[in-house]
């Protein structure tokens, strides 16, 4: 089965990017949703809350810091008081800091590693209680091409972040797989939004139009590209994939280009 | 359910097994199936090829019937000559004939060793160029796809398994050969996946809850289920999942990838 109809699906980072579109999706699909949103960073998560409305889906927005096991905690249980559960928790807040190695102090190093790793640990956890009672769930998360497949320079500790998820996939697949739990990650590529549209810690437009260009299939992916494969993931027809990173990416892995 | 309404999917290998649960499901999905395998099942009111286009009919689905021997290049010709003329267009290959056999390499002889890559590798190569030909000659949809591959490999080409060398070599092929044709023909619009089974219950065994109840369940069997972090094996149904979303417009910036559906074997 598709469907999503009536699952509890919680996003973090969904203000924006592709947990914005993977929150539209899943409401589309038949889910409700709770939007995490970090309110610091300015996206607008009230027109993605109407989007689920507008879906004739329930929406929830959480003011959630991923960087904090409290604030964390809170979303997990704000989410159950009012759904009884959570089926679907996608990980996918982070942020990208340009920083040369050469000055990659332990507070940049701490803060990304924080965010990016610690935090999708700490989402997986805080929901974990409460799928091993259902007998089962989806347990979803953003890592990246860069890191695990490929370098990104004056980003060694985003790049640690991103491979770091891939390791924590592949063993707490392991680990809960008994539990009825499944646990994957999708490795987006080039992905037009706003951490990437960002000219200072990223490549900008210009820099994405450029890569767009010598990819495989020619374009650079939209954040709807990645939706419709976390909608896959998030449904029963995923049932048996597990511990798996699903490259989503135009195929640019393969040529490195 | 019209994930693929009005697509032409050819699915090889489709008389049992995943194959035939894979054509089921995009029969379900809306799109008209062309079932091809050397097994015709006159004989055999479950498994065949003729079986599984009449099972696709009676539950109001559209297929038809080729009868195929995917190694050989006129058969597979003239397997594409009948999907044309079914259908005008084929918008999804599914190569998924194989069987699963090998030797370790002192007990192979170059004459086996030929065979099992006949049926293992060069079979999906045939199909997949003779696919390729056939789409790269279409027009482009609205989201500039031409064609959706899906190839048949196996997480016995990602681990090896003990004493069969060929059907190793040949998986592993299978999905060096669908990153390669995945670059080759990612600006025609063409995404080629592969997807990478772990031990999917099939064929030749009986379901899972069978073994479990009747306390008969094999070694090897036994082994696997202990093995896999899922807590059950796999099924054809989970397969043809994956293989729904790699061939559906859902998959837009997917391609050469190795999609496992083992239950976390892989990872673990
Ligand atoms: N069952 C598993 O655990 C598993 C795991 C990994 C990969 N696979 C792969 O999945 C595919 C399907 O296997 P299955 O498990 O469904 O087994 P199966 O035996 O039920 O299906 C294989 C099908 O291929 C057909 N076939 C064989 N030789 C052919 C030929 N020369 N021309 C046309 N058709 C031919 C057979 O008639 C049969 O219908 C194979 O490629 C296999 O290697 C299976």
């Amino acid at each position: 089965m598709f469907a999503l109809t009536d699952k509890i699906a919680v996003i973090t980072g969904a203000a924006s990017g592709i947990g914005a579109a993977t929150a539209r999706r899943f409401a589309h699909a038949g889910a409700h949703v709770v939007l995490a949103a970090y309110s610091p960073d300015g996206h607008d998560v009230d027109r993605v809350r109407a989007d689920v409305a507008a879906a004739g889906r329930q929406a929830m927005v959480v003011e959630t810091d991923v960087g904090q096991t409290p604030s964390v905690d809170a979303l997990a249980a704000a989410a159950l008081a009012r759904f009884g559960r959570i089926d679907i928790a996608l990980a996918n807040a982070a942020i990208a800091r340009r920083k040369p190695s050469l000055e990659l102090d332990d507070r940049s190093w701490e803060q990304t590693l924080g965010i990016d790793l610690q935090g999708v640990w700490r989402l997986f956890r805080a929901v974990l209680p409460a799928m091993r009672d259902a007998g089962g769930g989806r347990l979803l998360a953003t890592a990246s091409t860069a890191g695990p497949f490929e370098a990104w320079e004056a980003h060694v500790h985003y790049s640690a972040a991103k491979a770091g998820i891939v390791g924590m996939v592949r063993s707490l697949a392991a680990e809960v797989g008994p539990l009825g739990i499944t646990v994957n990650a999708i490795a987006p590529g080039i992905i037009e939004t706003p951490q990437t549209l960002d000219s200072v810690n990223s490549l900008g437009a210009g820099g994405i139009a450029e890569t767009g260009r010598t990819q495989p299939v020619r374009r650079i992916g939209k954040p709807e590209d990645i939706a419709a494969a976390y909608h896959f993931l998030a449904s029963d027809d995923a049932s048996f994939v597990t511990g798996h990173t699903l490259l989503v990416d135009g195929g640019r892995m393969l040529i490195r280009g | 359910m019209t994930r693929l309404a009005g697509r032409t999917a050819l699915v090889t290998g489709a008389a049992s097994g995943i194959g035939r649960a894979i054509a089921c499901r995009f029969a379900a999905e809306g799109a008209l199936v062309v079932v091809a395998d050397l097994d015709d099942g006159e004989n055999s009111a479950r498994d065949g090829g003729a079986p599984t286009a009449r099972a696709i009919a009676e539950a109001g689905g559209r297929a038809i019937f080729q009868r195929t021997d995917v190694t050989e290049e006129s058969e597979v010709e003239a397997l594409f000559a009948a999907a044309r003329q079914a259908s005008g267009r084929i918008d999804i290959l599914v190569s998924n004939a194989g069987t699963f056999r090998g030797n370790p390499i002192l007990a192979t002889t170059p004459a086996n060793w030929d065979a099992d890559m006949d049926l293992n590798l060069r079979s999906h190569y045939l199909v997949n160029r003779a696919a390729i030909a056939a789409m790269a000659g279409e027009e482009a949809r609205a989201d500039g796809i031409r064609g959706r591959i899906v190839n048949m490999a196996s997480q016995l080409g990602v681990t090896a398994p003990p004493g069969h060398l060929t059907y190793s070599v040949a998986k592993a092929g299978i999905a060096q050969m669908t990153r390669q044709l995945a670059v080759d023909y990612a600006r025609e619009g063409i995404l080629v996946n592969a997807i990478g089974p772990g031990r999917i219950i099939t064929g030749y065994h009986p379901g899972e809850a069978e073994y479990v109840a009747s306390g008969t369940i094999d070694a090897a069997t036994a082994y696997s289920l202990a093995r896999t972090p899922f807590p059950r094996l796999g099924r054809p149904d989970d397969v043809a999942g994956a293989a729904l979303f790699l061939a559906s417009d859902d998959c837009t910036f997917v391609s050469g990838h190795l999609l496992m559906v083992d239950g976390g074997w892989t990872a673990y």
